[in-house]
């Protein structure tokens, strides 16, 4: 068949880049490993819908074009069914992922399915009009772009970040000068001082303070402090569970973490590779208005 | 949302019983001593926060 090879090279390298871009990092998702080969399954059936849209449309086959609406339907249950998963192990975490950071990463699951059709149609195109090898630099380069246009911001991109200290005054907890919470025994407060770690994040923008504002992004930057140095919590100790807090005049926030690895240069890096939530940034400065009111 | 103030917090340490009348749970303290160690084991029980509303009066909340 005149069309095996494209085809092939395009499913090839469709799958490569579902590969590629399918990493169980310290986010712990997706788990490893019943859900590398679900995801890894996936990503084959996307690359081979691609592989088949040019291929198919030289041999004017047009109503094979159709199935890549379907393909499109389909992918887009890949966002529910991994929302579904990680909502449903959200009540025994002990620092919740929060609503957003869900829907963030089902969203990044089902747009790395549609880069793997996008791969494996570059290559198969290009590879049925000139040389393989071609076809093959073309899905490189393709996949190079688009992951760099599809590359999320981090906190560390739109915030300073600074130590900062805890201290009491009375019952009232202070991370730097931004209040935290009130909590009145003095074995806790001394616990608290012992080993909690303190960070001050400060917009660099407008959009950059709204982002922080959203209950969704600090929840996000909790979850993943927690998950890479450890939370010195229990069910019943409420008050080690990791707040972050806003200063009403400033717009910083301030961050109050009890880690089971107490190292605050480590803290500092991760919470700078956090990534900044499609639906919590702010856009203060898209508007006119909004230029115009900022300082 | 409603919130029922009598199902948030769920009980009250204080050293001076003039200061609260009822509603939830209230344990009397002899001193400062006495309702730091109260309130400690009463948080870790109730799964409460210990909070201070005056040197005489910490209420555990539940959040």
């Amino acid at each position: 068949m005149k069309h095996t090879l494209p085809i092939l090279l395009g499913v090839a390298a469709g799958t490569i880049a579902r590969l590629v871009t399918l990493k169980s990092d310290y986010r712990k998702y997706p788990s490893y490993p019943h859900g590398y080969v679900t995801h890894l399954a996936w990503g084959a059936i996307a690359a081979f819908v691609g592989a088949v849209a040019i291929p198919a449309l030289i041999e004017e086959e047009y109503t094979a074009v159709t199935f890549l609406v379907l393909a499109a339907q389909q992918f887009r249950e890949i966002r529910s069914m991994e929302r579904k998963s990680l909502e449903q192990i959200e009540c025994t975490q002990m620092v919740k992922r929060g609503v957003d950071y869900i829907e963030g990463i089902a969203k990044v699951f089902e747009a790395r399915n549609y880069i793997a059709i996008a791969v494996a149609l570059l290559v198969s195109g290009v590879s049925e009009i000139a040389h393989p090898m071609v076809g093959l630099a073309a899905g490189a380069g393709g996949f190079l772009i688009i992951s760099n246009m599809i590359r999320q911001k981090v906190i560390g991109d739109i915030a300073i970040l600074k130590k900062a200290g805890l201290r009491w005054e009375g019952p009232s907890l202070y991370v730097g000068d931004v209040f935290i919470f009130n909590q009145g025994n003095r074995r806790i407060q001394e616990t608290i001082i012992e080993h909690g770690l303190g960070l001050l994040l400060e917009p660099k923008d407008d959009n950059a303070r709204d982002t922080l504002g959203s209950i969704g992004q600090r929840q996000a930057i909790v979850h993943d402090a927690t998950t890479i140095l450890g939370i010195r919590k229990d069910v019943a100790t409420p008050e080690f569970t990791p707040m972050i807090r806003r200063d009403l005049r400033s717009g910083k926030v301030a961050l109050y973490i009890m880690p089971m690895e107490p190292d605050i240069n480590r803290l500092l890096e991760v919470v700078r590779r956090v990534p900044v939530l499609e639906t919590s940034q702010g856009m203060a400065l898209k508007s006119l208005a909004g230029r115009k009111a900022a300082d | 949302m409603e919130i029922d103030l009598k199902l948030v917090i769920k009980a009250v340490v204080t050293t001076d019983d003039r200061l609260v009348t009822g509603g939830v749970p209230v344990f009397i303290a002899k001193n400062q001593d006495e309702m730091d160690n109260l309130s400690f084991t009463l948080g870790k029980v109730l799964d409460g926060v210990v909070h201070q509303l005056k040197n005489e009066v910490y209420i555990i909340v539940s959040h």
